[in-house]
């Protein structure tokens, strides 16, 4: 009777935000699934960390948790996801987009307006916010990502970095429970990608789950607490980071670790399992990193 | 031989100018590596390259580009291309045909090679960078890396003398960045001048140039082998860069 009242306990705290129930996705026109039986479960409060080659299937995951998949693109699909406890296929994309906020790679492709506030206030204008309610958000938004410069300023004169944040603020004003994105540095320069990561963190310290597909591991890898690899449409690898950036297997899915983990291997001190510059450092003083000052040391 | 004499130049409409008395020699074998911020000019140094500046872009130049001898001011685009490929940041800019084929061998025909050399030259080029079983489909349905790669294609088939790719590994995974590293390797063996754009540092620590170049606001600050320049962390650090993880690592401790 205790043990079912403890249980019953620790599931009110790990809340379950999206469940991937065996799916497998076959877009309309290929002969091979971009998705073969995955099964994933993300929870409230998670950094999860998605990597894998081009066209193992990372996209494909990320338009499955709002919808975009089956309602936008076409295709064969099997199994289900669920979403706050509700199957996507059942929610419309406007309600999912409410409570799953979706980053693409290029941020050309995502602006549609041609003024940060207004781009901003555009999703919120297409659910019928009053004024106040979006004024409100814009202001809120802006001074989360440190970007109040930027109000009244023209999309198309922003840097790559400044689009990115913009794309990212207008998904934020929709207050989602998760953000995912894709690739989201792919095209930016090594300080604009270096902010990204670290706004993530900050969001997801604030309690905002964060869904991130990346090839920069060593950008990201110290925020997030899970780590997928795929290959081929399937998960081949699951863990935290710091046990999957130290597995040998991780070669054979053409993913290479970050240059911490191959310079700790160098200097044998790949037993700490560094992940930043700063556990490398206190590594190679002969200490033991401290799993949980990681953060803290990241340079 | 491209010479770059003392070259100042500012876009139409801005006051700042792009590039400050820059002077630069690149020789057939050269592998010359350019880095720096994003604003920091390395794209337009790129377009002076093939005369795509003053010819292309509008605004004030000093100074002069000799490609082969040539002053860039008296020839056209058309034959500096045939001297000088550029592969530009974003590559959906100058694709418009049906097929990733049809795509690679336009500058080849253009260039008036002979039906089997064309073929060779494509075959040849969508190999390099690993695209050739993509090569019915249409250049719009492949992925951002991918469309950078076939760009690279485009200009491998032209066999040009120079090579100009501006941040080849945007979008590319660890495999193609890998394989990208061989292909430059091996256009420098075979003694094609070859000069890289990028910001990623890492990767470009692997290509181990001949000289590497440090662009800020418009101006060369730093120039020499790459391993002198990564050691100078700080100025890396103040111009925005992130040195590879050896370099810092060296600099803040003496490892064994």
């Amino acid at each position: 009777m205790g043990g079912i009242i403890i249980f019953f306990d620790v599931m009110k705290y790990v809340r379950k935000m999206i469940e991937i129930e065996g799916v497998t996705f076959t877009y309309e026109g290929s002969s091979k699934p971009a998705l073969s039986d995955v099964h994933l479960r993300i929870e409230e409060g998670d950094f999860l960390l998605v990597t894998g080659l081009s066209g193992s299937g990372k996209s494909t995951l990320l338009r499955l948790l709002n919808g975009l998949i089956p309602h936008f693109y076409r295709g064969k699909m099997e199994g289900r996801v669920l979403v706050d406890g509700i199957d996507t296929r059942e929610a419309s994309v406007a309600s999912l987009s409410k409570k799953v906020g979706l980053v693409f790679q290029n941020p050309d492709n995502q602006i549609v307006t041609l003024r940060v506030d207004r781009e901003i206030a555009f999703g919120l204008e297409n659910l019928g916010f009053p004024r106040e309610e979006i004024v409100r958000r814009i202001e809120e938004v802006l001074k989360k990502l440190r970007i109040e410069h930027l109000r009244y300023r023209p999309t198309n004169e922003l840097s790559g970095g400044e689009k990115q944040l913009v794309a990212i603020a207008s998904v934020l004003a929709m207050r989602p429970k998760i953000i995912a994105l894709d690739e989201p540095t792919s095209e930016l320069d090594p300080f604009s990608s270096a902010r990204i990561a670290s706004i993530l963190d900050i969001l997801n310290k604030e309690g905002i789950t964060v869904v991130v597909a990346e090839h920069k591991l060593d950008l990201f890898s110290p925020f997030a607490n899970k780590m997928i690899v795929m290959a081929g449409g399937h998960i081949v690898e699951q863990g935290s980071p710091r046990e999957l950036l130290y597995k040998k297997e991780l070669m054979t899915h053409g993913v290479r670790p970050p240059s911490v983990v191959k310079l700790s291997y160098e200097y044998g001190v790949s037993e700490n399992k560094p992940l930043t510059l700063g556990e490398l450092l206190v590594a190679l003083r002969g200490e033991q990193v401290d799993r949980n000052r990681g953060r803290d040391l990241y340079l | 031989m491209i010479e770059i004499e003392g070259v100042t130049f500012t876009y139409e409409g801005s006051s700042k100018p792009a590039l400050s008395d820059v002077h630069l020699r690149i020789e057939e074998g050269d592998f010359l590596l350019v880095t720096g911020l994003s604003g920091s000019g390395k794209s337009t140094l790129l377009r002076l390259l093939n005369g795509l500046i003053p010819h292309f872009y509008r605004g004030k130049m000093e100074g002069r580009v000799l490609v082969d001898g040539i002053d860039t001011r008296e020839a056209s685009v058309a034959s500096l291309s045939k001297k000088v490929g550029l592969v530009f940041q974003n590559p959906e800019h100058m694709f418009f045909s049906e097929s990733v084929y049809e795509e690679v061998s336009f500058g080849p025909k253009s260039l008036g090679m002979s039906k089997e050399e064309i073929e060779g030259a494509v075959r040849w080029a969508l190999e390099q960078v690993g695209l050739w079983d993509y090569r019915m489909r249409s250049p719009w349905s492949l992925s951002g890396g991918e469309k950078k790669r076939l760009s690279i294609a485009c200009v491998l088939a032209m066999k040009t003398d120079f090579l100009a790719v501006d941040e080849p590994t945007i979008g590319q995974d660890s495999l193609s960045k890998e394989s990208l590293l061989l292909t430059f390797k091996r256009l420098r063996e075979e003694g094609k001048g070859v000069v890289i754009v990028t910001h990623d540092l890492e990767w470009l620590d692997d290509l181990h140039p001949d000289e590497l170049i440090l662009l800020s606001r418009g101006k060369v600050i730093e120039r020499g082998p790459s391993d002198m320049i990564f050691s100078n962390v700080r100025d890396l650090a103040i111009n925005g860069l992130i040195p590879p993880c050896k370099y810092i690592l060296s600099t803040l401790v003496e490892v064994k």
